[in-house]
């Protein structure tokens, strides 16, 4: 049992000190533009993760005296026409905006993932009936479509979730299917096969893993583009309702105050910019990487 | 000295790169002269052909740190771009290894040819409207010409009916006929020097053939010098006038393809050449090279052959090693031993010959004995025919075109046999090991498998499924790059359900078979080179202790000395393991070093079959006949007899009676009207009217 631990501990440290000194993380750092996308991505998710702790205010406390402050020491970006402290507001915001867009991207990622590994796997009639699923979905342009889910399902934000994780896993399928297709026929595949492994095992064990490249760099752009659908909806009323500290949302009613607080729109602006900049930075820095068509040679030379 | 055309003199080229500096050419010198073949041997990785690059000025993103190039007496190294634009039209011109990656797949042939022609003959500025031939910017009755003259160098380096190849796109020629037209493209200018970088590597024994002549003839007629690149002796012994052989960027020895050949002085070439199969006797274990080449980041010093040479001293390993020159112009030795005599026999050797005798001594039984033990395969008039139709509208139209990838093939083999399938590439070898295998499905004919007819792999028990393995040819797509050594070659014990520490012995013995470390266990695909991770392939497929193994291509991929040592393991395997073997290459020195009997193969039909010293010694069918002549011999002064002209026929139109017969120098109007039957001659058979006389030539 202890031998059986230290050797997964020694083949962690191993995996680790792999990644650590291998030419695609060397790679990866070599562009200043990844290393800022990077940079942007972890100080949201520490934002998300700890945002009660450094938030001064309560995002929802009202305070009428101190309405339309500008920014000061006490509110680093001023406070709203209720008073509350947009500093604190945003960085709840990031929270949601942030744990949304993972939640939607998860779902579109395993129903994406799951039904091009199907269809490319299986083929024939089934391949036939999915691609055919996959063209109706990505017939309609996917921002619309959530639009009208939303409009039936009515304005809330577990809705607007549902309504964008609904539009977007056609493209995952797409491009699962296409790499299963080209590694489905490499040698590897055809041994597994001939040695009597199981359908199951060969899609999860071979298939899968060597498919997951360009799926995670899909998964990162799409987080960005998820935030700004998410912040979309909402600033036209189809997501968060008023009280609670939505970027969307807080655009919105900013918005009514562009021309005395300048603050209370541009905040928000910006956090979305950024966060969208970040995604996809770092999305091209693992395109980069993780591209199977620029990657580091498979062989040493001998 | 006014005859010499490129001096190389100490020529240093690094390459920057994150794991360090790569020394990839270490000091090399050497000279062409005029009108001379120079061959450029060595394994992968010794810096043959940055060398070439650097001739060029095309070293990117290399760096010339020292020495100097002189091409036609100007410095390369202090060129200027104008410079080195004409000398790379005029003096000096390039064939690269593959013809697929130098045509420029959205122009036809013809058009690349006279754009060579045109760029040689007017030098100036090349303008872009030119090349558009729009009628204000230029004529097109000129271009006409240029074209034409395009079909008299295609037709000069034998591409067959070039007045209706001309107009072809890349991607409708034949890997052999592209290569010719790269060869063209560089011969437009009328060069003093051609550099080819492993021109044949990707080509057929007898499309090399063909164009080692094309090269000999150009030479003759023109007094072309030419700088041939090539891992393969045999195609320097074919047509070079002297050898520099090299090794980790360093010169070992030059000389002339004689005096190397056979007597060779320094010990790397020594080696290199005792590792050819053909050098060897069919029954005994090859002679490897141990270890491998040096790491080009390491700092170095004294010979980079130390490590792996016997002869090794102290001094060699320390010093700086004097190159001497041989007298009588025999060219040149880096070797401080360089002064032991001929008579020198090596001292031990990995792999002394004998060590095999006993395991593969035993002739396999004559066809016709009685008591001949039932085989693991049978094939019984099996083909694989593809429909063509690309859709149910085509098919409901009748355009029932097929290709017959194999056909009406009868076959077996034997228990703890090597029965070798050859043949030239296309020919529907690939498509029969997966028949055998079950990756395919005969469209007529059966499989037995130990008696009993087999379908694909899904209707095959488990019993049958390991009683097969299989090792494909590709390094970098037959393991999975994500699984570790271990998982790999424990993947079909897991499948048979066996447990973890079962699995984990298992793959242990299994590494230990075939030479590999435990250590490597845990490796991925990526940190081990193509002759361990073939090695892997062979542990994966010997894991369920199968009858018979199926080895598609095994060696092609590697170099010699790697090829020796993976060939000794399959030998060690057989014998310990009474393994049989279908081995598939076409590679012909291979063949006959390994295999028991021989099988050749030629638009899907067998055209021979018999034990191999029966085949290769007194060959009964003209093909076979053929592909033995194209086999580049080693022997210096022996000239091939005539190579086979022609392409091959697609199979999906194939010639009527017997399928070789337009490419068969001995053919006649009987050929033509009837399909030749399978002759049983002796041991073997053959397909042909003519077996029975030939077999009875001396």
């Amino acid at each position: 049992m202890i031998g059986r631990f230290e050797a997964l501990v020694a083949g962690l440290r191993r995996r680790y000190r792999a990644v650590r000194t291998s030419r695609a993380t060397a790679a990866f750092f070599a562009n200043p533009l990844n290393v800022i996308g990077l940079v942007i991505v972890a100080t949201l998710t520490i934002a998300a993760v700890f945002g009660p702790v450094i938030a001064p205010y309560d995002p929802t406390s009202q305070d009428l005296v101190n309405r339309l402050q500008p920014p000061t020491l006490a509110h680093p970006m001023g406070t709203d026409q209720l008073g509350r402290d947009v500093f604190s507001r945003l960085l709840y915001g990031a929270r949601l905006s942030l744990g949304i867009a993972v939640a939607v991207t998860v779902i579109r990622l395993v129903l994406g993932t799951a039904i091009g590994l199907l269809a490319g796997y299986a083929g024939g009639l089934i391949d036939e009936l999915l691609m055919r699923l996959v063209d109706v979905q990505l017939a309609f342009p996917g921002l619309v479509l959530a639009l009208v889910v939303a409009g039936i399902l009515g304005p809330s934000l577990r809705n607007v979730m549902l309504a964008l994780a609904v539009v977007g896993w056609a493209s995952y399928a797409r491009l699962v299917r296409s790499s299963v297709l080209s590694t489905k026929e490499r040698e590897f595949v055809q041994a597994a096969r001939l040695m009597g492994v199981s359908r199951h095992r060969i899609a999860i064990r071979h298939l899968l893993p060597n498919t997951i490249g360009p799926i995670i760099v899909l998964a990162t752009m799409n987080l960005g583009t998820v935030i700004l659908g998410t912040a979309g909806l909402s600033f036209i009323g189809l997501g968060a309702q008023p009280p609670t500290p939505e970027w969307g949302t807080m655009l919105s009613t900013g918005r009514h105050h562009l021309r005395g607080a300048w603050w209370l729109a541009n905040a928000p602006g910006a956090a979305i910019m950024l966060t969208v900049l970040g995604f996809n930075l770092l999305g091209d820095g693992l395109r980069d990487v993780l591209d199977p068509n620029h990657d580091t040679p498979l062989e040493k030379p001998t | 000295m006014d005859s010499t055309l490129l001096s190389i003199d100490n020529l240093h080229t690094q390459f920057q790169t994150r794991n360090g500096l790569v020394r990839a050419v270490e000091g090399v010198s050497m000279t062409v002269d005029q009108g001379e073949i120079v061959g450029l041997v060595g394994e992968s990785g010794s810096g043959k052909s940055v060398t070439a690059r650097s001739i060029v000025g095309l070293q990117d993103p290399g760096e010339i740190v020292r020495g100097s190039i002189h091409l036609d007496d100007v410095a390369v190294t202090d060129a200027t771009d104008r410079q080195l634009r004409r000398l790379r039209g005029d003096t000096v011109s390039m064939v690269f290894q593959d013809p697929t990656e130098t045509l420029n797949p959205v122009f036809d042939v013809g058009e690349q040819i006279a754009e060579s022609i045109k760029v040689h003959e007017e030098p100036g500025p090349q303008r872009l409207l030119e090349y558009l031939h729009l009628p204000p910017f230029s004529s097109r009755s000129e271009w006409r010409e240029y074209r034409e003259r395009a079909i008299d160098l295609m037709e000069q380096v034998g591409i067959a009916s070039p007045a209706d190849r001309v107009d072809a796109y890349p991607h409708e020629l034949s890997g052999g006929q592209r290569q010719r037209a790269g060869v063209a493209i560089a011969l437009a200018s009328d060069p003093d020097l051609v550099i080819a970088d492993e021109p044949t590597t990707a080509l057929d024994a007898t499309t090399q053939a063909q164009l080692l002549e094309r090269f000999r003839q150009y030479n003759a007629e023109r007094g072309t010098a030419i700088l041939l690149i090539t891992h393969d002796l045999g195609v320097v012994a074919e047509i070079c006038d002297r050898v520099v052989v090299m090794y980790a960027g360093e010169v070992m020895e030059t000389g002339p393809t004689e005096r190397i050949l056979e007597d060779p002085r320094h010990p790397y070439t020594k080696a290199l050449l005792e590792c050819l199969p053909q050098r060897v006797d069919r029954e005994s274990r090859l002679p490897t090279i141990d270890g491998s080449v040096p790491e080009p980041t390491a700092d170095r010093a004294g010979c980079p052959f130390a490590p792996r040479c016997e002869y090794a001293t102290a001094a060699c390993r320390d010093e700086e090693v004097p190159t001497v020159a041989l007298a009588d112009d025999r060219g040149s030795v880096t070797c401080v031993e360089s002064n032991w005599s001929e008579s020198d026999t090596p001292p031990s050797r990995t792999g002394a010959p004998g060590a095999r005798s006993e395991s593969t001594a035993a002739p396999e039984s004559a066809p016709g004995d009685s008591d001949r033990p039932s085989p693991i395969v049978e094939l019984e008039g099996v083909s694989r025919h593809y429909s063509l139709a690309s859709g149910p509208i085509e098919r409901l139209l009748g355009d029932d075109d097929t290709l017959r990838a194999v056909d009406g093939v009868d076959l077996e083999i034997q228990a703890g046999e090597t029965l070798a399938l050859v043949g030239e590439s296309g020919c529907g070898k690939s498509t029969l090991a997966s028949l055998i295998t079950g990756l395919e499905r005969p469209t007529t004919g059966t499989v037995r498998i130990d008696g009993t007819p087999v379908g694909s792999v899904a209707d095959r028990d488990a019993a049958t499924l390991t009683d097969v393995g299989v090792v494909f040819q590709d390094p970098h797509s037959s393991l999975n790059p994500r699984l570790t050594v271990e998982r790999t070659i424990g993947e079909p014990l897991r499948s048979v359900g066996w447990n973890r520490p079962r699995r984990t012995d298992r793959v242990r013995e299994l590494l230990d078979r075939v030479g590999l470390s435990e250590q490597q266990a845990t490796s991925y695909p990526h940190e081990l080179s193509g002759g361990q991770i073939q090695r892997v392939a062979i542990a994966r497929a010997i894991a369920l202790d199968p009858s018979l193994v199926v080895l598609d291509e095994p060696v092609s991929a590697l170099d010699a000395s790697v090829q020796a040592r993976l060939l000794n393991v399959l030998a060690d395997l057989q014998a310990d393991l009474d393994l049989a073997y279908l081995f598939i290459s076409h590679d012909l020195t291979v063949v006959e070093h390994v295999a028991d009997r021989v099988a050749v193969m030629y638009l899907g039909e067998l055209m021979e079959v018999g034990p191999a010293d029966r085949v290769f010694d007194r060959p009964t069918h003209p093909y076979t006949k053929a592909l033995l002549e194209a086999i580049p011999s080693l022997e210096p002064d022996s000239s091939t007899g005539t190579s086979l002209e022609g392409t091959r026929p697609s199979p999906v139109e194939p010639p009527s009676g017997c399928v070789f017969r337009d490419r068969c120098p001995m053919a006649e109007t009987d050929c033509a009207e009837t399909d030749p039957d399978q002759r049983r001659l002796g041991p073997g058979r053959a397909k042909c009217h003519f077996a029975t006389t030939d077999a009875s030539d001396p």
